[in-house]
């Protein structure tokens, strides 16, 4: 039981326990996802599930757990491929967990983290950021930076969806340098 | 340590001794009488192998007790942020950030062989202490 004792843990370490040893019952694990998708979507969450795979896969080594092996292997790589993606685009896509930086706004209550992209605005071309926040309701507020009043905010399976049909056009168009890695983008975004 | 407000068995009360074994030299025992909880664990495996059908109130029922649990303040089994940058450096190397921003206490080996239902209890505390 070393290292196993109770206590002071990642944020989120308990639901993604018990998310990860739900992979083989996907039912069972989007509704653990639903019920804790603030906590296992942040920064935080991520690596409490990264830290609860690692904690498994290790027992592999020793004969438990083989049925989750794979499992646990392509949870990793989905969380894992997703994070490459973010770093490989410095400067130009922040993601933000909630508090945000204060240059972008103040945080909205409901926020589990932000992503700003940087580009220009249409009607005078000056720099300007559009924001995109994860909502804990299972939404995305999406509006340029300093908008308040006005923006659009999709729910969880459409924002998906658009992420999906603008990677597809873009894989179309071969202006995406390894479309592969953005293969399992749906699950965790 | 006294958890309250999480739904799990109440130890009441604990009895500690030693023996000596020829094996392993003096041992530590402890054996410890809770409140008898009937509901069964969710899964007879850590694991889940079957799809669950819980009613809504369960679901809100967890997330309510690893909330309440969250806000207790412990000074057991510290994690580290080293411990945390080694292990996922070791797995997964460095392509996640491995800098936690948030702690917060956990039971730390919750699976479904530990979570009961109908009624939602959450057994095995004994690596707590007391």
């Amino acid at each position: 039981m070393t290292g196993n004792r109770g206590g002071t843990k990642i944020a989120g370490y308990d639901a993604a326990s018990l998310y990860i040893l739900s992979l083989l019952a996907p039912g069972t694990a989007k509704q653990v996802h639903k019920t804790f998708a603030d906590l296992l979507d942040s920064p935080d969450g991520k690596r409490a599930q990264l830290l609860a795979i690692s904690r498994y896969l290790k027992r592999v080594e020793i004969g438990d757990f083989r049925n989750l092996a794979d499992k646990l292997h392509e949870h990793a790589h989905r969380i894992l491929s997703v994070q490459q993606k973010f770093r490989s685009y410095p400067g130009r896509i922040s993601r933000i967990s909630a508090p945000p930086r204060l240059d972008l706004g103040p945080s909205r209550e409901n926020e589990i983290s932000r992503i700003a992209l940087e580009g220009r605005r249409t009607d005078d071309g000056e720099l300007c950021k559009l924001v995109v926040i994860h909502e804990s309701g299972g939404t995305w507020a999406l509006n340029p930076h300093g908008v308040r009043k006005f923006g659009v905010r999709l729910g969880d399976e459409c924002a998906i969806a658009m992420a999906w049909a603008i990677l597809a056009d873009a894989e179309e168009g071969s202006r995406l340098p390894c479309c592969a890695t953005f293969s399992s983008v749906s699950r965790v975004l | 340590m006294s958890i309250i407000r999480v739904p799990k068995p109440e130890v009441l009360a604990v009895y500690d001794w030693k023996e000596t074994d020829d094996e392993w030299g003096e041992c530590r025992l402890r054996a410890e009488v809770m409140t008898l909880v009937v509901d069964m664990p969710c899964s007879a495996t850590p694991e889940l192998r079957a799809e669950l059908d819980l009613p809504d109130q369960w679901w809100t029922d967890l997330r309510n007790a690893l909330d309440t649990l969250a806000g207790h303040h412990t000074e057991h089994g510290e994690l580290t942020q080293e411990d945390v940058t080694n292990r996922l450096l070791a797995y997964f190397g460095s392509r996640i950030d491995p800098t936690v921003r948030k702690w917060t206490t956990a039971h730390n080996d919750l699976n479904w062989g530990n979570v009961t239902a109908p009624n939602l209890f959450l057994l095995d505390w004994e690596s707590w202490g007391h």
